[in-house]
């Protein structure tokens, strides 16, 4: 520990243990992203040479690329101001008794119920860059399941892992792909053995903590054919003055006959920007479902893709926005048809309010080969006053005659008869407007394990209040 | 009446010169202020978000000279003089400078290179004024074609001012065309509807099959007015139509529609928006695509209503019927939203022929050729439909047929 503290201290030019109060983490990079804080990164890790190779390559190629012009206005954001790395003990913890108490008090106040905990089959949580806690049901060991954190998987399973890593979204993809590549850490490793189900959901709770520290998980997902998996992420911050940076990159492949769902709900605090890349890939007849809820963050730019690969393939996005004061949630999704008789489905939904923006930012595309495609994408957007803004941005590129593809969006104040007509009944304005909404997310809370869709409909109860006069 | 010159001016302050040096000065005050604006204007690059999809070199300028053609004036539908009050020519001739002023009014949309080369050295086009209170009634639509032969440094600039006042109501149909020859062209429409006015405009583009065209339509729709716009796209190898609607005043509904009957290598790419300015009025656009063969098409729609612009109905559809695995279609329709009472819905379709349909004629006892181009018929029938004019409507389904005659084979 103290051998790479000190050549670490060398490196980051700010570090000092503990600057917050609340902060007690065994080691953090100094600001500011350099070569030497990525070797640092890498040979704190063990890491083997390839990796190193890579992550050096997606800093060379996020330093020539330019920040994106369009979508959210992201000139405020400075790269220089943020931390890459920090780890808050040695080792991923094995058994609960032994996670430091202080990390389980915030899991506390996320509210997952003490039985639950022991029921679940795996929670990884991911604290302060790196996954502390691990425990993994023995039904899912007896399976063949690898459900690890990544960089225990790249100790353990290097071959698997660089089999699999950068193969979905190449570190060339766009500028923060790059940058997870050069700086990532933590985030999920699953394989699902063929003709596997896992019928749990696999769950990694992600916190940010720590003020300007970036979160750059890294996460692969694979499902051998015919195996079956859900996969839940849940994001929740604590807010903090200055802005933070989450850029995590999320790879799926669902190979013949597999199904993966993949669930987030983003709560980060309204200073987090939200950078995430997200892409899948479906083989002959699997299927890929992304639902995806952004709640938080100051600025969410996320698009989850799925690429049909193979016939048959099946691909959905169903995704909530909702924007408050200050907020942009730029969120779509993107559906490339590359094979015949593939299909997908989009479904988005967002709100804003108190001058907050949502756009809807999609892609439809049907490769020429692509024959008998359906695809259908909705998105319905709700105002709920006068300051806030909302846009929709579909982008349909069609190269092929026997495709059936569908777009519709609408965009609409809450209704003045469904409002008479609750308040008629004896609702207050407020908790008419409040079902109103709950109504309009049904769709997307209803696909939702039942915990996850009792916080959510509590959360935005709890931004709906006040929002009469 | 007929223009015949065949002038060519080089696209500099001379070739300007030599143009203005005839004319009086409000009009030459306003083409040297288009070449101001031209001089100062970028040239469209393919990193421009509008032109991602159409290469704008294919529209360079260089060593291009603008040309003049022939222009025919007259009436569809009943044989009747069109009534009085209605003044209809070559815009070169019969210009004033109120309706200049009108057409030249302050605005921060469609602005382009193109358009502003057009106002320094447009040469044909038409100019409609309509006064108050004054209808050509159900039974009459003017007419005006615009021809232009072709020749590789060729440029048509024709120029359109319309400008119909308070309570007045009228269809114009206004027709493109030029020979097999390469040509350029760059149309501009300045299209002004007063008060509670309602103008139906049709552009016919037949342009022949070597003409890249970019034509710029910029219209004011006043309060309580009804503007209608259809363009039917049938001819040229490349055309990139910019349209922008200003709905200025409450009461008023502005509907842009198209009929775009794409084969070979043909290539249509639509940017058309919508800027609600004021509240309580109502947009509509509808494009109808059909594409055979390796044509492609581009539709990028827009509405676009500002804060304080309450109680808008906007509405925006594009269907495209993709008739050939070679075609490729690409549709954007976008919604920019910043007031909270509106209802803004968009919707867009990729479809080839509807298979029960299709069924359906064939047990009838039709044959496969008749089937699908009866269908095809229908999907552009649609939207001719929409303008309502009998006569309108039997003078564009007859160009439709002739299209589709040489076009689909079937």
């Amino acid at each position: 520990m103290s051998t790479d503290a000190a050549l670490l201290e060398e490196v980051g030019n700010d570090y000092k243990y503990g600057f917050h109060d609340n902060e007690a983490p065994m080691f953090k990079s100094g600001k500011g992203l350099t070569e030497e804080i990525v070797r640092a990164i890498s040979a704190r890790k063990n890491e083997p040479e390839w990796m190193l190779e890579f992550r050096l390559k997606g800093l060379a190629h996020f330093n020539k690329c330019p920040m994106p012009e369009w979508g959210s206005d992201l000139s405020e954001m400075d790269f220089g101001n943020i931390h890459y790395y920090v780890k808050p003990s040695d080792r991923a913890e094995k058994s609960w008794d032994d996670v430091p108490e202080y990390i389980k008090n915030t899991f506390d106040k996320l509210g997952i119920p003490e039985a639950e905990r022991k029921f679940l089959a795996g929670v990884s949580a991911q604290y302060e860059s790196e996954v502390v806690y691990h425990s993994i049901n023995e039904d899912l060991e007896k399976q063949g399941v690898i459900f690890l954190d990544m960089d225990s998987a790249l100790r353990e399973y290097p071959d698997l892992v660089k089999k699999y890593f950068a193969t979905v979204i190449p570190y060339t993809d766009n500028k923060f792909a790059a940058l997870n590549t050069a700086v990532w850490s933590g985030g999920s490793f699953i394989i699902v053995p063929a003709g596997v189900d896992v019928d749990i959901p696999l769950q990694a709770y992600f916190r940010i903590n720590a003020e300007n520290m970036g979160q750059f998980e890294r996460t692969i997902i694979v499902t051998e054919p015919g195996a079956k998996v859900h996969y839940i992420e849940g994001c929740t911050a604590p807010t903090y003055s200055s802005d933070s940076l989450h850029s995590a990159v999320v790879e799926l492949i669902a190979l013949e006959g597999s199904t993966i769902r993949y669930t987030t709900i983003q709560n980060w605090s309204n200073n987090v920007y939200n950078l995430v890349t997200k892409r899948a890939q479906a083989f002959r007849n699997a299927s890929v479902e992304w639902i995806d809820g952004n709640l938080g963050s100051k600025i969410t730019m996320k698009y989850p893709a799925v690429h049909l690969m193979e016939e048959g393939a099946r691909g959905e996005v169903l995704s909530i926005a909702y924007a408050g004061k200050g907020q942009h949630q730029d969120a779509g999704a993107k559906m490339v048809h590359l094979a015949p008789n593939t299909s997908s489905t989009v479904l988005s939904k967002s709100i804003s309010k108190d001058g907050g923006r949502t756009s809807y930012r999609g892609l439809v595309k049907v490769l020429p080969k692509a024959t008998n495609v359906k695809c259908n994408v909705r998105c319905d957007a709700l105002l709920l006053d006068a300051e806030s803004r909302s846009d929709t941005f579909p982008y349909m590129e069609i190269a092929n005659k026997d495709t059936d593809i569908g777009h519709e969006a609408t965009v609409s104040k809450v209704g003045d008869e469904q409002l008479f007509y609750l308040m008629s009944r004896g609702l207050s304005e407020n908790d008419a407007i409040s079902m109103i909404v709950n109504g309009f997310f049904e769709p997307f809370t209803k696909e939702l394990p039942m915990e996850y869709a009792v916080e959510l409909n509590r959360l935005i109860q709890l931004e709906m209040e006040g929002s009469i006069g | 009446m007929t223009a015949t010159m065949t002038n060519r001016y080089n696209i500099n302050r001379e070739g300007l010169e030599s143009i203005t040096s005839k004319t009086s000065d409000w009009l030459k005050a306003d083409r040297v202020a288009g070449m101001t604006s031209f001089e100062t204007l970028p040239f469209p690059v393919r990193t421009d978000e509008t032109w991602r999809r159409t290469n704008p070199k294919k529209f360079a300028l260089d060593g291009k000279q603008v040309v003049t053609g022939r222009s025919t004036f007259g009436v569809i539908g009943s044989e009747s003089q069109a009534p009085t009050g209605i003044t209809f020519g070559p815009a070169d001739k019969l210009l004033t400078e109120k309706t200049l002023q009108l057409a030249e009014r302050q605005r921060d949309s469609g602005i382009n290179c193109f358009a502003s080369l057009n106002q320094a050295f447009w040469q044909n086009g038409t100019l409609l004024e309509v006064g108050k209170d004054v209808s050509t009634g159900d039974e009459l639509a003017l007419h005006a074609e615009h021809h232009f032969d072709g020749s590789p440094d060729g440029l048509a600039l024709p120029r359109s001012i319309i400008r119909v006042d308070r309570f007045s109501k009228v269809t114009l149909v206004e027709t493109f065309t030029s020979d097999d020859e390469e040509l350029m062209a760059a149309p501009l429409a300045d299209i002004y509807v007063g008060e509670g006015a309602t103008l139906k405009y049709v552009i016919v583009q037949k342009w022949g099959s070597k003409t890249t065209s970019v034509p710029t339509l910029r219209v004011h729709v006043s309060k309580d007015a009804n503007l209608q716009v259809l363009y039917v796209g049938l001819g040229g190898q490349l055309t990139k139509l910019f349209g922008e609607c200003d709905l200025e005043g409450k009461g008023c509904k502005s509907e842009v529609m198209g009929l775009v009957m794409a084969a070979e290598k043909q290539h249509f790419d639509f940017d058309v928006n919508q800027y609600h300015r004021e509240g309580d009025n109502v947009s509509d656009v509808l494009f109808h695509i059909a594409l055979a063969d390796e044509a492609r098409s581009v539709f990028s729609g827009n509405i676009l209503c500002g804060p304080g612009a309450q109680k808008i109905d906007g509405y925006q559809q594009n269907r495209n019927l993709v008739l050939s695995n070679k075609a490729r279609a690409d549709s954007m329709p976008k919604l920019e939203i910043e007031a909270n009472d509106v209802r803004c819905t968009h919707g867009a379709t990729f479809t080839t022929y509807d298979e029960g349909q299709y069924f359906y004629l064939r047990s009838r006892g039709l044959n496969e050729a008749e089937a699908k181009r009866l269908l095809v018929r229908g999907f552009f029938q649609e939207v001719v439909n929409r303008v309502g004019q009998k006569v309108v409507v039997e003078h564009l389904m007859e160009l439709v047929a002739q299209r589709m005659d040489q076009s689909l084979g079937i």
